[in-house]
């Protein structure tokens, strides 16, 4: 059996989770119709923080040119190509190791998605996760096809967020309010 | 007493980027500390998932000085920048689609309105 099963899946909640099934499947297909509204494509490129447009879509084929040549900060022959990679959770370092309390409260919540009883999801506050990228350091997670789902770690601190990638589970912790990402193995 | 509408009116003269409309959210309805203002996400618990589940679990512990009914009426926005009115935007329809996404769970939801004038 896997460590923890992302909220609703919870096998146990078989029976009383259809709804929320169903629910699920609508969600992701407004989440899908909202995305192509905005032409959203995955692979498309950002313009990287620190700049004055930080965070913003790029122009198609990842032409940073044109930005940078608007931008009088920037002398137009300084082109930046973000990289797509695992500094995308923490473009700033601002991450520090994860305390005793932390991972216990981490644990405690991945426990209780497991048991996925609703008083215990009503407490973990699950939310749907946009994943736009903060304009404070750029952190953002991985594009998902299927959207995340943010859940609530520890009963203070309400900057404490467990989120789940709906499709593959993946899982992502933040001690900061979005501002960095750990990757939960 | 707790079901009146509050109007909360936000001058955006001088807003330059989302932080300052963040700033002003936080400020006007007394958001925890150690909450950010610089994403949409982030924005959108302080103004309205945390007092969705705070209704929700009835725990009588909202964080916050301001508690819902309310309405964010942001004005002055045509003198903002394109770029602000353009977060606006997005704020109001990630809004919408939470109260969506809320209802659609646990079948209720709060009264909780962003306008822009």
């Amino acid at each position: 059996m896997s460590r923890f099963v992302f909220w609703p899946t919870p096998p146990q909640m078989l029976e009383s989770a259809v709804p929320l099934y169903a629910e699920l499947a609508v969600a992701r297909m407004r989440l899908a119709l909202v995305k192509l509204a905005l032409k959203y494509r995955p692979d498309q490129p950002r313009v990287p923080t620190g700049n004055r447009d930080g965070g913003r879509w790029m122009g198609a084929g990842g032409d940073y040119s044109r930005i940078a040549a608007n931008d009088s900060r920037k002398p137009p022959s300084v082109i930046v190509t973000p990289m797509y990679g695992a500094d995308l959770l923490d473009p700033k370092n601002i991450n520090t190791p994860p305390s005793p309390t932390d991972l216990k409260q981490i644990q405690s919540t991945l426990d209780k998605l497991s048991r996925g009883s609703m008083d215990d999801l009503k407490q973990l506050a699950p939310k749907a996760y946009s994943n736009y990228p903060s304009r404070l350091t750029g952190a953002m997670l991985p594009p998902s096809v299927a959207g995340y789902t943010s859940f609530a770690v520890g009963s203070r601190g309400l900057s404490r967020r467990l989120i789940v990638d709906n499709a593959t589970g993946a899982t992502y912790y933040t001690n900061n309010h979005y501002a960095s990402f750990y990757h939960v193995r | 007493v707790g079901d009146a509408m509050k109007m909360i009116e936000l001058d955006s003269t001088g807003w330059k980027s989302l932080s300052d409309f963040g700033s002003a959210v936080h400020g006007s309805l007394g958001a925890p500390p150690g909450y950010n203002t610089s994403s949409v996400d982030a924005l959108l618990e302080a103004i309205y998932w945390d007092h969705a589940y705070a209704d929700l679990n009835q725990s009588g512990n909202e964080p916050y000085k301001i508690i819902p009914p309310f309405t964010l009426r942001v004005i002055n926005s045509t003198f903002a920048p394109q770029t602000v009115r353009d977060e606006l935007l997005l704020m109001q329809r990630c809004l919408d689609e939470s109260h969506h996404w809320f209802r659609q769970k646990w079948g209720r939801d709060v009264d909780i309105r962003l306008e822009v004038a």
